[in-house]
């Protein structure tokens, strides 16, 4: 283990915490490129087009989702990885990689094409070599081990966290409902998420029940009740947090009114696990089936599952998780290539975990906070295959920020979501991902979408 | 002049002799006078004309003077003649009834004719009858005109009714008597002149008629005093149809029976008589009436004013005008029980123990008893808590802060008691406990409940508040811990630390096997050459319980542009060396290592497995030799670790602005922070000196001063489900199933997402700088499940086991008169108000919520809909 200078974060952080976040005023003044963003907002798009985030909160072990099985990466996986060796992977063909062995509905749609595995991606503020990390001599991005800073990291993909609106957000502010009546573009089916928020745009949320106000039952008493509730919103109290209060629910109010009105809710043409994802991802695809009755030609769904924070027991919680991620999205990939939907190339779904795991196990049968990771991109759209690059399995090695095997990505978040935005639409990159001006153009698109 | 009258008489024979003679004597000159009449009998009845006529021969002379009864001209008793012979008989048939009526020759006065007059009584007729018919066996009066009635004339019926006369003339002959004819029959009514000349009128015919009836409607009758109700009499079978009323036999009635007057409208009286009969009689024939009965009912009673505003407390009195009370009546005042004495019908005054209900304003009615029980109006009774340490919107506010929300028994309170009084109290109640387990398998909800009936109704308000604030610091989840044995012990240490120091707290917790299993610190093992020491608990010890992220000033600002972080990785490794060694308690075995999972005990150290090499953590050597030296002396390290521009250890900032964003406000300014955190780090941690710093700072506003317009926080799902259960006084039997809401709205009780708690303490507002970490969990569809929530309250279906009553508002919103409802509607709004938001209704919030109360008629759906648009709004929602 080499030692570890103090000065290693010394290095100047952009951080801005404590109670206050300085630069994120809202407004475009700290935003650089983003200040100029309305003046970019694309013209109204064709055809219709939706990316679909699965957020996996805790810090996906990817490392045992994508296994080698060939050549030296693999005997230092069964070397290194120990107790938490993935014995028998699912082989992708004979690309020398395999899935977790509970991924099997995902490994055939990679089979089929419809998969890119995207190696070591994570936050970074520039490409970033091992010697730069631990000299301190190149930028990092904040607060790396973090659960909640990495988590905002990869959902505003600003690693020097300072902005406070999402990627999703600065992508649904450039398409925005094409009527007053149309949905929102943004929609999360799991509570708030950082991804969508917005500058101007707002994003919704739906749950599966409950969704509206009960009570309804159309008398004269409720419907002047309603209108009362109404009113009340449009009070200017002059408090900051109870007009914010106010708007989410009458916000909360005309998103049911458009779903009720719009949104079929005869069964799916797919069987949706009774799981969480699974439950999460048939809402979206009922939404998408409605998709002309919303008006909506643009949408960036947001999902997540949690749990993989496997400091202990890993290998039985990924059992678990990984089945219900693999039956989740084939589920959904299955409605989307239905004629019913008739979606599957207009459709991306992709994941983001907020880190990594170490590669040496700890004692507890688990793995600590770590760096770069695998991710996958699911659709029609897709190009299937392998891509970036599969780090150097050598602890403390080249790959290896620290001496546990943290990985140092090799494919920057900004990179992965900027592909997916190019393929959504979006021509002001820079706008929506100031931080990939540090990475060179032709690497803007990767090409797996 | 008759011969006769001048000289004595001479007899006739000797007279005709004479004149024979005289005649002789000059017969052989003059033939002598003679007269003669040309009637020489008559019969007449009184008043009848007759006139005679006189022949007189022999003479030029012949005019003659008339007498009656030898009296020239006749009289009154016998008739009058005129010098023409007319003769009109008298009125009455004298005693004697033969009169004479002669005439006198003039010429020769000894020259007489006469007639005998017999004089009869007249032939009575009867032209008609005063009555037209009488009924039978009823007495009647009849006066019968005509003429010819005689002084001893008789009336008479055909039917033998005896008849009395009572008055009598030539025309009229009055009469009373009872005829015993049957109705229908037809009586026939003469008059009998005696003699002389006896006769009887042509009879007349009166008709028997069945007897004078009276029939009153309504026969009977249910009314309440205070009310009237015309009664009518209808009378048959005469053609006097008017009645005399009374009532209870008394004329008229009276003021206690209630009076009746002449068009049968009976007014009842205030205090209503036992039983009232009313009587309509017959003017006609005073054995007639009819009776109605009529059933009194206590009048519904007004209450015109009652004292307002009162003071809560015992012994305290309320004086009721108005009108129709009624003996034996009660006073409904919210829930107070009040003795009533009755003064009279309008008065009344209630004595007892008020108690200030939800709002502090109470519905008064009166109640009267049966017979017709019935409820006033409702007149809005403002009720004041008797305390003036502190005002109501003030101590609202400090129970926000304080505890899971103010009832109106703890804001009555604490404003009589004052804050301090009232913080000493709460450091010395005795803290809640949960139920020991009972085994390894149940799950968290019966945690839960209890967590939940401990909010609701538990005295350890404060203690609860803090507890749970530090629950959301040093967190542990249900996702890992899901059984009620391993959670339990963890949620009571946290209670039983609150008021501790926040050093003591660190230690617990570092040494809960709750928290050892959460952050897998248990079982930690000195490193090998392929594993290292978890890191998980070391690194989440420093960067959310303890010190955070990056170096800070007293105020909570960064000390550095940029900022400079408080550990480095270096840091977290060292201190996960530190934390080895430890495994479960032994509880059911002897002790080795590792011990199997026991969540009674703190955790114990096994030296064997401490890695007890020097460690270099925050600048520090920690190597005692022990594993809870090793322990100690590193969380002194970081208890003490601070910049070096800092005026305090950093611990200080960190925990002040964490719980001034649970108990008071998202924002704090850098000048709150600072004072709360000088307190903490001079009390060397203690939570008591510091939570009291964070309520009673004047940036608190327990002063009543303007808050800045981003202070405050939204209330998290656990607050806001528990104090609005508070608030509405709610009553809770058992144990509140609150979790399901609870997660519905973002909080799953014990079961945070991660350790990173349910939001984030820099969380801000989407595109602001404004911090908002409850903020984070609200997304449209927990604004639904929160407005949801409040609507289950007001329909009193949260759970069979939480009961709420919103009856007093009702009652105050039961005006339903469009030209008073507005006002009284105006004044159960405020109530509303002043429950939920601590003041009377804002005006533009009134605008928009009255026509929504004006939408209806039903009292408690205006109750509902006025609780539930207040508890919904933004306004409620979020606490300042």
């Amino acid at each position: 283990m080499t030692s570890m200078k103090r000065n290693v974060f010394s290095r100047r952080f952009l951080l801005e915490k404590g109670f206050k976040l300085a630069t994120t005023v809202g407004a475009a003044a700290s935003l650089g490129h983003l200040g100029k963003i309305s003046a970019f907002a694309e013209t109204a798009p064709a055809g219709y087009k939706a990316l679909v985030c699965v957020f996996l909160f805790g810090g996906n072990d990817s490392n045992n989702m994508v296994v080698p099985m060939s050549g030296a990466a693999a005997s230092q996986y069964n070397t290194l990885r120990a107790n938490l060796a993935i014995k028998n992977p699912l082989a992708l063909g004979s690309t020398g990689y395999g899935l977790h062995p509970n991924m099997t509905a995902l490994a055939n749609l990679y089979s089929r094409g419809n998969v890119a595995l995207n190696f070591n991606v994570g936050t970074l503020v520039t490409p970033l070599t091992r010697s730069q990390y631990q000299k301190g001599s190149g930028k990092a991005p904040a607060n790396l081990f973090s659960h909640a800073d990495q988590q905002q990291e990869w959902q505003t993909a600003a690693p020097l966290e300072n902005l406070t609106t999402g990627w999703g957000g600065r992508v649904a502010d450039l398409f925005p409902p094409a009527t007053a009546q149309s949905c929102a573009t943004g929609i999360s089916v799991n509570g708030n998420s950082a991804l969508l928020v917005g500058q101007t745009s707002r994003q919704a949320s739906v749950s599966g029940d409950g969704f509206g106000l009960l009570g309804e039952d159309g008398s004269a008493a409720t419907i002047a009740r309603d209108a009362a509730l109404q009113q009340i919103f449009k009070l200017d109290s002059g408090v900051t947090l109870v007009q914010a209060s106010g708007n989410v629910l009458q916000g909360a109010i005309e998103m049911a009114a458009l779903v009720k009105n719009a949104v079929s809710t005869t069964p799916l043409p797919a069987t949706f696990p009774a799981t969480s994802l699974g439950q999460q991802l048939s809402q979206v695809a009922q939404l998408i089936r409605s998709r002309t009755q919303l008006g909506a030609n643009r949408q960036i769904f947001f999902a997540s599952l949690g749990g993989f924070d496997t400091h202990t027991d890993q290998l039985n919680s990924q059992t678990a998780l990984y089945q219900q991620l693999s039956d989740a999205v084939s589920a959904f990939s299955t409605a989307m290539a239905d004629s019913s939907i008739d979606a599957s190339t207009d459709v991306t779904l992709f994941t983001e975990s907020e880190f990594n795991r170490t590669f040496q196990p700890n004692t507890n049968g688990g793995t600590d906070h770590a760096w770069g990771g695998h991710h996958l991109v699911v659709g029609g759209a897709v190009k299937g295959g392998l891509y970036g690059q599969f780090p150097t399995l050598v602890l403390g090695g080249d790959s290896d920020a620290e001496s546990r095997g943290n990985w140092i990505p090799t494919t920057s978040l900004d990179q992965y979501c900027a592909t997916l935005a190019q393929w959504f639409g979006v021509n002001n990159l820079l706008g929506v991902f100031p931080n990939l001006s540090n990475f060179s153009p032709n690497e803007y698109n990767l090409g797996f979408v | 002049m008759s011969f006769a009258s001048r000289f004595h008489p001479i007899p006739s024979a000797l007279l005709l002799s004479m004149v024979a003679l005289a005649r002789l004597a000059t017969a052989a000159t003059v033939a002598p006078v003679s007269i003669k009449l040309d009637a020489t009998a008559a019969t007449l009845h009184t008043a009848d004309k007759k006139t005679f006529h006189a022949t007189v021969v022999n003479t030029t002379v012949t005019t003659v003077t008339w007498r009656v009864n030898k009296v020239v001209g006749g009289s009154a008793l016998t008739g009058i003649i005129d010098q023409s012979g007319n003769y009109t008989a008298p009125t009455v048939v004298p005693s004697s009834n033969v009169v004479t009526v002669d005439a006198v020759s003039k010429a020769d006065p000894t020259q007489i004719a006469s007639a005998t007059v017999t004089l009869l009584n007249p032939v009575p007729s009867i032209s008609s009858f005063s009555v037209s018919e009488v009924n039978t066996a009823t007495p009647f009066t009849l006066t019968v005109s005509g003429i010819g009635f005689t002084s001893s004339a008789l009336l008479t019926f055909d039917d033998k009714t005896a008849l009395t006369i009572t008055s009598k003339s030539a025309t009229q002959i009055t009469v009373q008597g009872t005829s015993a004819s049957a109705a229908g029959t037809q009586i026939h009514v003469t008059v009998t002149n005696p003699n002389p000349g006896a006769t009887v009128s042509t009879a007349k015919t009166m008709a028997v008629t069945a007897p004078i009836a009276v029939v009153i409607s309504p026969k009977t009758k249910t009314m309440r005093g205070l009310t009237t109700n015309k009664f009518t009499a209808t009378v048959s079978n005469t053609n006097t149809k008017t009645v005399t009323w009374a009532v209870n036999g008394t004329l008229g009635g009276n003021a206690t029976l209630g009076t009746i007057v002449s068009d049968g409208t009976y007014t009842a009286p205030a205090i209503i008589p036992a039983t009232v009969t009313v009587t309509a009689t017959s003017t006609a024939d005073l054995s007639k009436s009819d009776t109605a009965q009529v059933t009194l009912q206590n009048p519904i009673p007004a209450i015109a004013s009652a004292t307002s505003p009162i003071t809560a407390g015992a012994n305290k009195s309320i004086s009721i005008t108005g009108t129709g009370f009624a003996q034996g009546a009660q006073i409904l005042l919210g829930n107070s029980s009040l003795a009533v004495k009755w003064v009279s019908s309008s008065q009344l005054v209630a004595t007892g123990t008020i108690q200030a209900p939800v709002g502090g304003v109470a519905a008064l009615r009166v109640q009267n008893p049966n017979p017709g029980a019935a409820a006033s109006n409702t007149m809005p009774v403002t009720i004041q808590n008797s305390g003036t340490v502190l005002s109501y919107a003030a101590a609202k506010r400090l129970l926000e802060h304080a505890t899971w929300g103010p009832t109106p028994d703890s804001i009555a309170h604490l404003q009589s008691i004052g804050i301090t009084a009232w913080l000493a109290e709460q450091f010395a109640e005795p803290e809640s406990t949960y139920n020991l387990p009972i085994d390894t398998t149940s799950n968290l909800s019966t945690l839960q409940e209890q967590f939940f009936k401990n909010a609701v109704t538990g005295p350890d308000q404060l203690r609860q508040r803090v507890a749970f604030a530090l629950s959301q610091i040093t967190v542990v989840s249900g996702v890992k811990l899901p059984n009620y044995y391993q959670m339990m012990p963890y949620q009571q240490m946290l209670l039983n630390d609150a008021f501790g120091t926040y050093d003591s707290l660190l230690k617990d917790v570092t040494l809960s096997p709750a928290m050892g299993h959460y952050l897998d610190m248990v079982n930690n093992d000195i490193p090998t050459a392929t594993q290292s020491p978890d890191e998980n608990y070391a690194r989440e010890l420093m960067q959310l319980f303890t010190i955070g992220l990056v170096e800070l000033n007293a105020d909570g600002t960064p000390t550095t542009t940029p900022a400079t972080p408080t550990y480095t990785e270096n840091d977290v490794r060292a201190m996960a060396r530190v934390l080895t060694g430890w495994t479960y308690s032994p509880c059911f075995a002897a002790s080795k290592w590792t011990n199997a999972p026991c969540f009674q005990s703190p955790m114990i150290a096994v030296e064997a497995h401490h890695d007890n090499t020097a460690k270099l953590f925050l600048g520090a050597t920690i190597q005692t030799g022990s594993a809870e030296g090793d322990l100690d002396l590193a969380l002194r390290t970081i208890e003490t670790s601070k910049g070096t521009q800092s005026a305090l250890p950093n611990i200080a900032p960190f925990v002040a602005l964490r719980l001034i964003q649970h108990l008071v406000t998202s924002n704090p300014t850098p000048a709150y922070i600072s004072r709360v955190a000088t307190v903490f780090a001079q009390s060397g941690g203690d939570l008591k000196q510091t939570v009291t710093a964070v309520l009673t700072d004047q940036a608190a506003g327990n002063d009543g001063s303007t808050l800045a317009a981003n202070q405050g926080h939204l209330a998290e799902p656990v607050l806001f489900t528990v104090s609005l259960l508070r608030a509405l006084n709610a009553n809770t039997v058992y144990a509140p199933p609150l979790a399901s809401y609870t997660t519905n709205i973002g909080q799953d009780l014990f079961v945070s997402p991660s350790v990173f708690n349910y939001y984030s303490p820099f969380y801000t507002l989407p595109g602001s700088s404004t911090v908002a970490p409850e903020f984070q969990i609200l997304s449209q569809s927990t604004s639904f499940y929160r407005a949801n929530y409040a609507y289950r309250a007001v329909q009193n279906q949260i759970s069979s086991d939480i009961v709420i009553d919103l009856t007093n508002f009702a009652q105050l919103a039961s005006d339903t008169n469009t030209a008073t409802q507005s006002t009284s509607l105006t004044v159960m709004l405020n109530a509303v108000s002043q429950a939920l938001l601590g003041e009377p209704m804002p005006p533009a919030m009134l605008s928009a919520i009255m026509p929504a109360m004006l939408a209806t008629n039903d009292p408690n759906t205006r109750a509902r809909n006025a609780v539930y648009l207040v508890a919904v709004s933004p306004q409620y929602q979020v606490q300042r």
